[in-house]
């Protein structure tokens, strides 16, 4: 446990089997002797039958998920210090599950990572055929591979002009080629083309109300008065008219429009939204909890 | 696309008035012309207390203790994000608060939320301030691609979260951001003195469920997330809460005026304002966009009315 | 920057978000370019930030170590964790026909470890609503309306605040009923036949209409928003600034 805790904490320890000083040959022996065995137990496993193959996958989902759910459950330690040693068995375990929850956060960034790059490799094997087919509109894959290397390409050059030319490659004066070509595709072309998509959205909403946004049943009506209520809330110009004329009333109360949107909002708009998210919280937890069993049928077959 | 959208009739035999370019024509008029006249000063009554109480907490936090903030947002949200990250590094800027930037949900925020700090950067320096420096106000731990990983993982420990992750320090060499001012001491959420979500994705709820107990948490949303985001600010697991463009135009307001003793329910004294009036960074990216959203909203309600108008009356000339 | 470099920037911009604007008339292969062009920027940024942004800190470098530097010692490397390496690149065997079974473990280990912290997640998410949800409905002062708290602070401003005052009462009501109406909207595993709460659920959703209407007027402010952005862009930055020079 000792050992594992020492790479757990992730302090600077002295060496262990578990470790390597930086660049040495002893280091890089154990890092590729470690992808070969778990490569090789991999390939074994490959020819797995049904069965073995339902309880590898249901096996790996249910320890992952038995983690978090074990860390949940256990007492956790109260007013730990930095370098305290537990003082019993039951505290080392919940010591090392304290010190273990950033490490398997840290392996479920890196695994989701890799798998970032399943959608990445869609896309490219897809466009790349069309390409060598010369399928159908395969001048607009070109375009695409064309953009993608380009990014890829002085994406990394200029990541790592920054690693070594540090802090002044902050200011753009001091910028090359490469500097300026990665800020016009990223900060330039991809941001914005980004806004842009996004925005084609508000004409097909004006168009879509203008055409069918249409008071025939008591909910369409019901919905079209508060999405109005709503809009006019978000006008400060005329909150600001109709509080000044709010002011002058002869009331006790106040109807300032800010009053009125946010009484809506605490009396109908909050507990309709909550009960929906309870709804939808207590499906979450039912389909969290069938896939860490694996009750979903997809499964393991 | 666009040619293959069902004409759509109201009722009875005739199909829609008004033609669909000229609805987008409108609009575009209606979003651009106010542009122009930006001598135009639509006035602003702050009501919002999700508004006021994410800015009284944001001037009443402590200084002496970094802050996280969680940049979720890419220049597809930039009409809304941008403005209320502005507003957000201005005021942690102003009181000299250090800063941990990072993202769960883009790969794409990290430099986009650097970008805006360099251009802060830049006004700051025409205004004769101090510019923030990387490493000494400020680090960028990066992306994380497990969200929700990573919020288990700050729940426990800052340190253990961010451990590895390097950052420049001014002498260009990448160090451990635990060995720069703004981290060093820093080991769990009790060292920072909030947690900031600015976002345009569904990661405020993956704080909320790791981490808001621990820690004052603060968001700012995108109006479409906004009344999804108000029952945990109405249950106090948000603290303070800017939800879309009016948010960041009540904000902006909110750091000329500033807020009087009892206006916000988080904070009892009053908050003063960080900017004169006359300073031209009073008016920020939300009021530039005011006149705009004025007259599209206008439209848009219009357009709605008259719909409903045409299929009255195309009821009324079916039943005659 | 240059400002040469700017107007050119901006204008290849004005010129994408047109060619993209172009897809509101008919779908066409100026839209397709531009469509193309920013669908390939995007994944190859992917594949930059996959290994800048994360790889290369929480992966590589942890396996390797670091070097010594002026002042400060080296990291060592731990070597465990190249054991990642392959397990993760079994996600990549979805493509095989034969071996396909094998991604879904590193799949499995993702949606595990989800799946695990819900337990925990749905207390921390959930309880504070019900506990704020637990309103009271009774009056404990015979004042209908609260007093104006501004300038008010101390024990008199807590004593306003711990009073519920009839009006208060009454939204506790309102809200109460709001949430137990839309609630039972969602009892869909069994057939209402009782007519109170068939009457209730209708209640329910005509009262999730009203949040439909404000999530629908927010959608309307934020897309509207973006809509501006462009505008700002195109007329603002580009036109008066880098070409008219204003």
């Amino acid at each position: 446990m000792n050992g594992l805790n020492r790479i757990l904490a992730d302090t600077v320890p002295p060496p262990t089997f578990w470790n390597g000083v930086y660049g040495s040959g002893g280091l890089w022996l154990k890092i590729i002797l470690a992808f070969l065995i778990v490569s090789v137990a991999l390939v074994f496993l490959k020819d797995a039958g049904p069965r073995v193959r339902k309880y590898v996958v249901g096996g790996a989902t249910f320890l992952a998920g038995a983690f978090y759910v074990f860390f949940y459950f256990y007492p956790t330690p109260l007013n730990r210090q930095p370098g305290e040693m537990p003082q019993n068995a039951g505290e080392a375990v919940s010591f090392w599950l304290d010190d273990a929850v950033p490490t398997v956060g840290q392996i479920a960034n890196i695994v989701a990572a890799f798998l970032l790059g399943l959608g990445v490799y869609s896309v490219f094997t897809v466009h790349v055929k069309r390409v060598a087919k010369q399928s159908a509109d395969w001048g607009f894959s070109v375009v695409l591979l064309l953009s993608f290397f380009l990014m890829v390409g002085l994406g990394y050059a200029d990541w790592g002009m920054k690693r070594i030319a540090g802090p002044k490659l902050d200011d753009p004066s001091n910028w090359g080629i490469v500097n300026y070509g990665r800020s016009f595709l990223f900060d330039g072309l991809l941001q914005n083309m980004d806004a842009a998509m996004f925005s084609i959205i508000s004409f097909y909403i004006l168009s879509a109300a203008y055409r069918a946004f249409r008071i025939r049943s008591i909910e369409a009506t019901i919905l079209l008065g508060s999405a109005v209520i709503m809009m006019i809330g978000l006008l400060s110009g005329f909150e600001y008219g109709w509080n000044h004329v709010a002011h002058q009333l002869p009331t006790t109360g106040t109807y300032a429009m800010g009053e009125l949107t946010k009484w809506l909002q605490d009396c109908f708009q909050t507990p309709s939204l909550r009960a929906i998210q309870w709804g939808l919280g207590i499906g979450t937890l039912a389909m969290g909890l069938r896939l860490w069993l694996s009750l979903e049928k997809q499964g393991a077959n | 696309m666009a040619d293959a959208e069902p004409q759509v009739v109201s009722t009875g035999r005739k199909g829609p008035a008004i033609p669909r370019p000229l609805l987008y024509l409108l609009l575009i008029l209606a979003t651009a012309t106010p542009l122009f006249f930006d001598n135009i000063s639509i006035p602003d009554q702050p009501a919002d207390p999700a508004v006021f109480d994410m800015y009284a907490m944001l001037m009443t936090i402590p200084t002496d203790r970094p802050v996280l903030v969680s940049s979720e947002w890419t220049n597809g949200t930039r009409a809304e994000s941008r403005g209320a990250f502005e507003a957000l590094m201005r005021i942690l800027m102003h009181r000299n608060i250090k800063f941990v930037l990072f993202s769960i949900a883009d790969a794409q925020a990290p430099p986009v939320a650097v970008e805006v700090i360099r251009d802060l950067n830049e006004e700051r320096k025409k205004h004769g301030e101090r510019p923030y420096e990387r490493w000494n106000d400020w680090v960028d731990v990066g992306y994380y691609a497990n969200g929700e990983g990573t919020a288990e993982a700050l729940a426990v420990s800052v340190q253990k979260a961010f451990s590895g992750k390097q950052d420049m320090n001014p002498q260009g060499e990448s160090e451990d951001v635990f060995d720069s001012p703004v981290l060093k001491g820093v080991s769990t959420l009790k060292d920072v003195s909030a947690f900031i979500n600015v976002t345009a994705s569904a990661t405020d709820i993956v704080y909320i469920q790791r981490l808001a107990s621990k820690t004052t948490f603060l968001e700012f949303c995108t109006g479409v997330m906004g009344p999804e985001a108000i029952p945990y600010y109405s249950s106090g697991q948000t603290k303070g809460l800017a939800k879309g463009l009016r948010s960041v135009i009540d904000l902006e307001t909110l750091m000329v005026t500033g807020i009087p003793a009892g206006g916000s329910s988080r904070v009892p004294a009053a908050v003063p304002g960080i900017l004169p009036a006359s300073d031209p960074r009073s008016k920020g990216r939300g009021n530039h966009y005011n006149a705009s959203l004025h007259v599209a909203i206008v439209l848009m309600i219009l357009m709605i009315v008259i719909g409903n108008v045409e299929m009255y009356r195309a009821k009324r000339g079916a039943a005659s | 920057m240059n400002p040469n470099y700017l107007v050119f920037r901006d204008g290849c911009i004005v010129l994408a978000t047109l060619g993209l604007y172009s897809v509101l008339y008919r779908e066409n292969k100026v839209f397709r370019f531009f469509e193309h062009m920013f669908l390939g920027l995007a994944v190859g940024w992917a594949v930059v930030a996959m290994w800048t942004e994360v790889l290369f800190s929480t992966w590589w470098v942890k396996m390797i170590g670091t070097a010594d530097k002026l002042g400060h010692h080296g990291q060592p490397g731990y070597w465990a964790w190249a054991t990642l390496l392959p397990i993760s690149f079994l996600g990549y065997l979805v493509f095989s026909k034969k071996y396909n079974w094998m991604s879904r473990i590193p799949i499995g280990i993702i949606l595990g470890l989800w799946a695990g912290q819900q337990v925990q997640v749905w207390f921390t998410q959930y309880g504070p609503q019900f506990a704020d949800s637990m309103r009271p409905i009774w009056p404990n002062t015979h004042e209908f309306t609260r007093p104006d708290v501004t300038g008010i602070s101390g024990p008199a401003l807590a004593s306003i605040k711990d009073t519920v005052y009839g009006s208060q009462a009454i939204d506790n009501v309102i809200y109460v009923v709001t949430l137990l109406c839309v609630m039972s909207y969602f009892l869909f595993s069994f057939d209402v036949k009782q007519k109170l709460l068939a009457r209730t659920q209708t209640t329910g959703r005509w009262l999730l209409m009203i949040g439909f209407g404000a999530i629908f007027g927010s959608t309307v402010m934020m897309r509207f928003s973006l809509l501006i952005d462009r505008m700002s862009f195109i007329f603002i930055e580009f036109v008066k600034h880098d070409v008219l020079r204003r």
